[in-house]
């Protein structure tokens, strides 16, 4: 019986126009989107290897140069666009794409992408995540409204409940055929978006990509639960239409956005002003105190026996500034830290909203899952900041331990020692703690979905039965 | 039915009914919150813009302060004292009159620089990146938003049934009975739906716009709320035709519902989607890291060409060896170094210019589309959110820079200080930001399809509003 249902209920879609039209456009969304991403991806890696091979380049070729002057101009770490950022770019387009690993400071990555995109509005982000997160539940809403309210209109819902069939076969038939239907598009829009992603480096690409399909799937069985459970309890199609619609735009249009608003009006991030001043501050910590600074030539001449700088049997300037980049570590850190615990509150409110609007859970979850993520880049992050404290010090040490005659400089030989910044993303399962809780609640809107979907047609017998 | 009767039935139905309270409620405590958002980010902005700017301000006159003493001793107690390479201007783009109104692009750009010689065109702003991505890349939710995306939702949800449920009721025919038609009946019931809507919007932004703010004198942000009010309304009655044309064209309530969903769906969100998709496929910008790259070869071509190797390393520690010679000679290579990455870059900077003119060209015509996009770009234009704002202010801090840059340069180079007569002529940054018919000016196409799109939509509805009443019922 199951299977009968099922099979009808395919057939009523192919035979929808309106299926058959909205089916259309969301395959062809989706293949745009898809070829949209792929290119912006072969772009990045593209510009990304020009970067990184004139970067070296420049950096060997910049001439003989005292090792702290070279510091200063110092080397840029690019960041690597994970292959499934073309399947859902995350976070990319508002993350700077490269860090400058200068001497005494930690700056932010620079170079965000949506600061060079023309001003179409920011509404929407084509792209193949973007289409099944936000286009996608709007298909399923308009094709399932009428699925149970429909029947109920027409009194075909009535002979299908005399004629015996239990609620159960009606629902999980009902899921089954629009199952099918949905499938038919979303499964190959998935695999489109996917594809356009593989080749991916990534040694845990597998467990990303199943991943991926387990969260929509359970994202899908969501939206097809409530749609079918809405429908059930509706009296008419429209009340249904309406319902759904009312749902998708506070759900899936509103409350994201009221979600990250009021995430950042909670917890604002202090103004960039007053955090580039906190950031100069940090760097300088050193140079300005200057009991620290006596403080250090006390300690370094009583170690070493000397009188004077003059008697060290290495280079004070260069000592001082390894020191002073070492005074500046834990001041970056609690700098890094205060910023990186104010975005963690703002994504703290936007999980709560998650708890009212599924595509908040889906897409935190999804971005990480594509390695496109907050978390991803300040693993990038990190890694250059480690990055640069080691070719610093290289630097920094050069001079101290050679550089005690005067106008010391040291040339290319140093320069090639220096080693090129390499990055590899972390692996799922490290970061795997952070997406629990969205996980959890992706699970709990499809358990919960398919609950709704069976109490209302429970429910929607019942009347009939009455 | 007359106007009396036609205001008694709605008062019922929807006025003091519970779908036109809940409708007013939603439209209020929605646009009360968002105000709220909105206003904390520019408080925010002004209190760090005005810190920001007393602190290069007092820099500045302590800098004059010392070289006055200079010139009136005739000598300096330290070489690195009022030397023109220390100068430092502060430059803010100061929140627009409507700032509150709509974010646009404000989160993205920076709104402050500092002018020195220390920096090239292609380095002036920078460490302004801080902000969560997470939140930026969902978006932020404004009056403007509201009033695009939302309000003709509301618009839909309120009135997709005036007809179409009256007939499936029964009502219409019992209207036509008593009246002989439906014309007045429907669109007096539009009307006053609607206008229950768009006057809760209104007077609720109106209080937004009329309390205090730190931004601009009141006259001049009312000026700018008139005009933001004018463009949502005349959107407002672009979705008053469509929904007026759906319902005489459609028979049913749920197909004049999807209709009009669809409509909205396509018009907010997807021709807007492919539009900057689009524009971005055909022009993409160029390589910022390619920009990066000929920023960085300048610079090195610079130092290897102009500088000593020994003042290269006083250009970043110049109190490690110091002499009254030394110091001026990193200044000049520094100087030159930023000279020669300006040269390098500004081909790159000219290229993204000219692909984000081609994109914004394509733009504003893929925007005859989609009422949405004029509507979301003209009222993000005047509440100052707009992408043109911000690209002024980086183009006018650049000039800014590069007339510093001349002013300064001969005395950088030769090794000398400017005299104080020099110093008083520098000009102070100072934001040039458009006029409000300058800004409605470069809207007016767009403004003037979307008043012919809206007369031509109520004219054709009530055209066919004003058909045999059996075609109609």
């Amino acid at each position: 019986m199951i299977s009968v249902i099922a099979q009808n209920e395919f057939r009523g879609f192919l035979r929808n126009g309106v299926f058959l039209s909205l089916a259309a456009a969301m395959l062809a969304l989706m293949i745009g989107a898809a070829a949209l991403s792929a290119q912006r991806m072969a772009t990045f890696d593209r510009e990304r290897a020009a970067a990184e091979a004139i970067d070296r380049e420049v950096w060997d070729g910049q001439g003989a140069r005292n090792p702290h002057s070279a510091a200063h101009f110092a080397r840029y770490a690019f960041k690597p666009i994970p292959r499934l950022a073309a399947f859902d770019p995350g976070v990319t387009d508002y993350a700077g794409l490269a860090l400058w690993m200068e001497a005494h400071n930690q700056n932010p990555a620079v170079f965000r992408r949506a600061e060079d995109l023309g001003d179409a509005g920011r509404f929407a982000d084509l792209s193949p995540a973007w289409t099944l997160q936000y286009a996608a539940p709007l298909f399923l809403f308009l094709i399932l409204f009428a699925s149970f309210a429909g029947e109920r209109e027409q009194g075909t819902l009535r002979q299908v409940a005399a004629s015996g069939v239990s609620s159960r076969a009606l629902l999980v038939g009902k899921f089954a055929g629009a199952g099918l239907g949905v499938a038919a598009i979303v499964a190959p829009a998935l695999i489109i978006g996917l594809l356009a992603a593989s080749g991916a480096a990534s040694p845990d690409a597998s467990t990303r990509m199943i991943g991926l399909i387990a969260a929509y799937s359970a994202y899908f069985i969501a939206i097809g639960g409530v749609a079918l459970g809405v429908s059930a309890l509706a009296a008419e199609k429209r009340t249904a239409l309406i319902a759904l619609v009312a749902i998708w735009t506070v759900a899936f249009v509103l409350l994201p956005r009221l979600a990250a608003g009021l995430a950042v009006t909670l917890h604002p991030t202090p103004d960039s002003t007053t955090l580039r001043n906190d950031l100069s501050e940090a760097s300088s910590a050193y140079y300005t105190n200057d009991a620290v600074k006596e403080q250090l030539k006390r300690d370094t001449l009583a170690e070493y026996g000397a009188d004077k700088v003059e008697d060290l049997p290495f280079n004070y300037g260069g000592y001082t500034l390894q020191w002073s980049e070492e005074y500046s570590h834990p001041l970056f850190e609690a700098f890094y830290g205060e910023l990186d615990a104010t975005a963690s509150r703002q994504e703290g409110v936007i999980a709560m909203a998650s708890l009212v609007s599924p595509v908040l859970a889906l897409d935190a979850l999804s971005a990480g899952l594509s390695g496109t993520d907050r978390h991803h880049h300040d693993a990038f992050r990190g890694a250059a900041e480690t990055h640069r404290r080691t070719i610093v010090k290289q630097l920094n040490d050069d001079l101290t331990n050679n550089g005690k005659a005067p106008g010391y400089t040291n040339d290319e030989t140093l320069w090639r020692e220096i080693a090129d910044f390499k990055h590899a993303p972390p692996r799922f399962a490290d970061l795997s703690g952070r997406y629990v809780l969205n996980a959890l609640i992706l699970f709990g809107y499809a358990v919960g979905g398919v609950a709704f979907a069976a109490f209302a047609l429970g429910r929607a017998q019942e009347e009939i039965a009455k | 039915m007359t106007t009396a009767t036609a205001f008694s039935l709605e008062r019922r139905l929807f006025v003091f009914a519970a779908p036109g309270a809940m409708a007013a409620a939603t439209i209020i405590l929605l646009a009360l919150v968002t105000a709220f958002a909105g206003r904390a980010s520019v408080d925010k902005t002004v209190k760090a813009q005005a810190a920001f700017a007393a602190e290069y301000d007092a820099g500045l006159q302590e800098w004059r302060d010392a070289l006055a003493k200079i010139e009136a001793d005739g000598e300096a107690p330290s070489p690195y004292d009022a030397r023109p390479m220390s100068l430092q201007l502060p430059a803010v783009l100061p929140p627009a009159p409507l700032a509150d109104f709509a974010t646009g692009a404000a989160d993205l750009h920076p709104t402050t620089a500092v002018i020195s010689g220390w920096s090239n065109p292609a380095d002036l702003f920078n460490e302004y990146e801080f902000d969560n991505p997470t939140p930026l890349s969902i978006g932020a939710i404004d009056l403007t938003f509201i009033a695009v995306a939302l309000m003709p939702l509301i618009m839909i949800a309120a009135s997709y049934d005036v007809l179409a449920g009256d007939r499936e009721r029964g009502r219409a025919k019992l209207i036509a009975l008593q009246a002989g038609h439906v014309r007045s009946s429907v669109w007096e019931r539009l009307l006053i739906r609607n206008g229950v809507i768009w006057a809760a919007f209104a007077i609720t932004t109106a209080l937004v716009a009329a309390a205090p703010t730190p931004v601009a004198d009141v006259g001049a942000r009312l000026a700018h709320f008139f005009a933001w009010l004018a463009v949502a309304l005349l959107y407002g009655g672009v979705w008053l035709g469509c929904i007026a044309l759906a319902s005489v064209m459609l028979k049913k309530s749920e197909t004049v519902a999807s209709a009009l969903f669809a409509a909205w769906a396509v018009f907010v969100f997807a021709v807007p989607a492919v539009g900057g998709a689009l524009a971005e496929g055909l022009y993409p910008p160029p390589s910022r890291l390619a920009f990066l790259s000929e920023m960085r070869k300048g610079e090195v071509a610079a130092v290897r060409e102009t500088a000593e190797l020994t003042a290269g390393f006083l250009a970043d520690h110049p109190e490690m060896t110091v002499s009254d010679e030394a110091v001026p000679g990193y200044y000049a290579s520094n100087y030159l170094a930023n000279r020669e990455a300006d040269r390098r870059t500004t081909p790159v900077l000219d290229a993204f210019e000219a692909s984000r003119a081609r994109r914004t060209q394509l733009v504003s015509v893929l925007q005859f589309g989609s009422p949405a996009m004029i509507a979301d770009r003209a009222l993000t234009s005047i509440a100052g959110g707009d992408l043109a704002r911000a690209m002024a202010f980086q183009r006018q801090a650049r000039t800014s820079l590069s007339d510093l840059s001349e002013r300064i340069g001969p005395a950088v180079v030769a090794k000398q200080r400017i005299s104080l007569e020099a110093f008083d002529a520098i000009p102070r940054f100072q934001f040039q930001d458009r006029s409000l018919p300058d800004i409605l000016a470069a809207s007016a196409a767009p403004l003037l399809y979307l008043v012919l799109l809206a007369g031509g939509l109520i004219h054709f509805a009530r055209k066919r509003l004003a058909a045999p009443l059996e075609r109609l019922l």
